[in-house]
This record gives C-alpha cells, structure tokens and sequence, in this order.
C-alpha cells in the first residue's frame, strides 16, 4: 500500500514538474526581453525596461493622405495576462507633434502577440513615438 | 485672565484666516486634494462608459471612415450630416460627445465637410431669419444637402453577481447614403469592463 502512494506520488510529481518546465522554456528572460527592446530606436519606441512586453514587429505605411502604423507586442511572460497602455504621437517633417492618440489599453496573454494598427487622423504626418507604460505610471 | 483669553483666541482666528487668504502667484483656492490629471489617460473608475471609452471610440470610428473608400476616394470632400445615434443602453450615455469627437477629427483630416445638425440647425436658422429682416440681403442661397449622414447606437449588456460585474458596450456607427437609403460604411467597436468587488472592505 505504501509503495503504491509513493509511485502515485512521484507520478504527480514528475507531471507538475513536466507542467513547470513546459513554460520555464517558452518563458523569455528579463535579459532578453531588455536586449530586445533596446534593438529598437528610442526616439521611435519608448517603454519601462521591466514590462515583460516585447517588441516584434514595426511597419509604416501611407493610406491615402495619412501615415498608418503597425506594431506587434509579444507578453514575454509564460502564463499571466499583461495589460500595458500605449499612446503614439504622431509628429510632422520637422519632428513637431500633429496629434496624439489617446492612452489605450491592451490584453496580451502569457506568451502571445497583439498586432495594433493605428492610423493618424491628420495629413502630414511623417514620423511617429509609441510610448508603451503601465496604467498609471 | 477671561480677557486675555479673547485676545488668545482672536489672534489665533486673524492667523488662520490670513493663512487661508494667501494663495501662491496665478492660483487661487485652498490646498485639498485637487489637482489636473491627464485627459488622454486611462481611466477605469468604474464599469460606465468613460472618458477612455469615448475617446478609442472616437479615434477607431475615425480611423475606419477615413480608410473607406466613399471618403478616401472622393473627388471633392463629401458633405456630411450628422443623425443621432441612439442610446439602447441601460446608463446615461452621452452619444453627442460620440458624434462630435468623431466630426472634430474628421474636420480636422480635411476629407470631410460637415452640414448643421439638429443640435445648431436652429441657431442657423436664426442667423438666416436675422439676415433677412434685418440686413439689406433679402434673399438666402437655399441650404445644400448631404451627401452623406451618420448614424448609429450604442447598446450594453451587463451582467453581475455579488462578486464581479462585467459590462459589455457595444458602438456601431453607419454612413448611409440618404438619397437611395444605402448603407456604405458600418463598423463597430466593442469594448468590455470587468470590476471585481473586493470580498473585504470598509
């Protein structure tokens, strides 16, 4: 009998260990996660180092008259929900500001990307700023 | 004694009323706990619909307009009118602000031109009746028409327990052509709030 709660024992063991390391290797480190922001320019992409949010893909177009933007967000946590802000400032020529977005939530889930596409409402826009925080902050 | 108590007292009332009257350069009004707040940020006091919830409409609806072809491919800016879109929610809503927010950014764009609407028509109307009886100018050019009108609703569908209350909104708004009644464009925007009361609190 107690051989039998042992084996079961170690059985429940194995599989929540197996369940562990199933989201320790999908789960990107806090390293990484920095390194990988950083690759993207400052002056086009600002956001807190610690978010655990990371940047995928970057893309502008023109639509018409008006500048449109395309961004993908990666939650680099494995199992919770993130949910930053973001607000792009959508700037002319010469680098003043036209308009802003408002701030706008997000939902990622653990380890999956959002595409976001925004579109600036004013002609002449050229160039933009995405500013990636924490509700609040 | 009881006298030098008064003058205790009285001099104690000029101080606090001298501190109250003070105020720093350019500000007036008490200290508290008042202070601005950034207009764009978001806000989620509660499960109504916001400032957050507004403003996303406004600038999604705006985005989606200004990307359908009956405005981006326009000739000449097209004349719009603005209807009303009808709350079919359980909450005050202010659907004006909806509609103006929209018309400010459209404006804006310079890829629309918009027509009074029942809000201001009768203070045009005004202006053209003061214009005709008391100015030399008899007679008024007539008031063109749309090309266009918008319209929409706003519904919710709400649902709560003793422990959480989930809020779903749901925005549509349509440009429909009012000479053959078709709809050109529609979309929507969805949004939902969550509010988890506390089990413990005060």
């Amino acid at each position: 009998m107690s051989a039998i709660r042992t084996v079961v024992a170690i059985c429940l063991l194995a599989c929540i260990c197996a369940g562990c390391s199933g989201n320790q290797n999908s789960k990107m480190n806090r390293t990484q996660v920095i390194k990988q922001n950083k690759a993207f320019s400052p002056d086009k992409v600002s956001f807190a180092d610690d978010m655990d949010v990371v940047f995928t893909d970057l893309r502008t177009s023109d639509e018409g008259r008006f500048f449109k933007l395309m961004f993908e967000v990666m939650n680099a946590k494995a199992g919770d929900i993130n949910s930053p802000v973001y607000q792009i400032e959508w700037l002319d020529t010469n680098g003043y500001p036209k308009a802003k977005t408002p701030w706008k939530p997000l939902l990622i889930k653990g380890n999956q990307k959002v595409k976001v596409v925004e579109m600036a409402t004013v002609p002449g826009v050229s160039d933009y700023k995405i500013t990636i925080s924490r509700k609040g902050e | 004694m009881k006298l030098r108590f008064t003058y205790f007292v009285a001099l104690w009332a000029i101080l606090l009323l001298a501190g109250c009257t003070a105020g720093g350069t350019g500000r007036t009004g008490s200290g508290g706990t008042v202070s601005y707040g950034d207009s764009q940020a978001v806000e989620t006091v509660n499960t109504d619909f916001g400032s957050t919830d507004l403003q996303a409409t406004a600038e999604t609806m705006t985005q989606s307009l200004l990307e359908s072809r009956y405005i981006a491919k326009a000739v000449q800016p097209p004349k719009v009118r603005l209807r009303q879109v009808k709350v079919l929610a359980d909450e005050h809503i202010d659907s004006k602000a909806i509609t103006d927010k929209i018309r400010i950014k459209l404006l804006k764009s310079g890829s629309v031109r918009f027509l009074a609407d029942e809000a201001n028509l009768s203070e045009v109307n005004k202006e053209r009746d003061f214009t005709e009886t008391s100015t030399k100018k008899t007679e008024l050019k007539a008031m063109t028409n749309s090309d266009y009108i918008i319209t929409g609703t706003v519904r919710s569908i709400k649902k709560a327990t003793k422990d959480i209350k989930d809020v779903y909104y749901l925005i549509t708004l349509e440009l429909v052509d009012p000479q053959s009644g078709e709809t050109l464009w529609a979309d929507e925007q969805e949004i939902r709030k969550v509010q988890n009361k506390p089990t413990l609190g005060w």
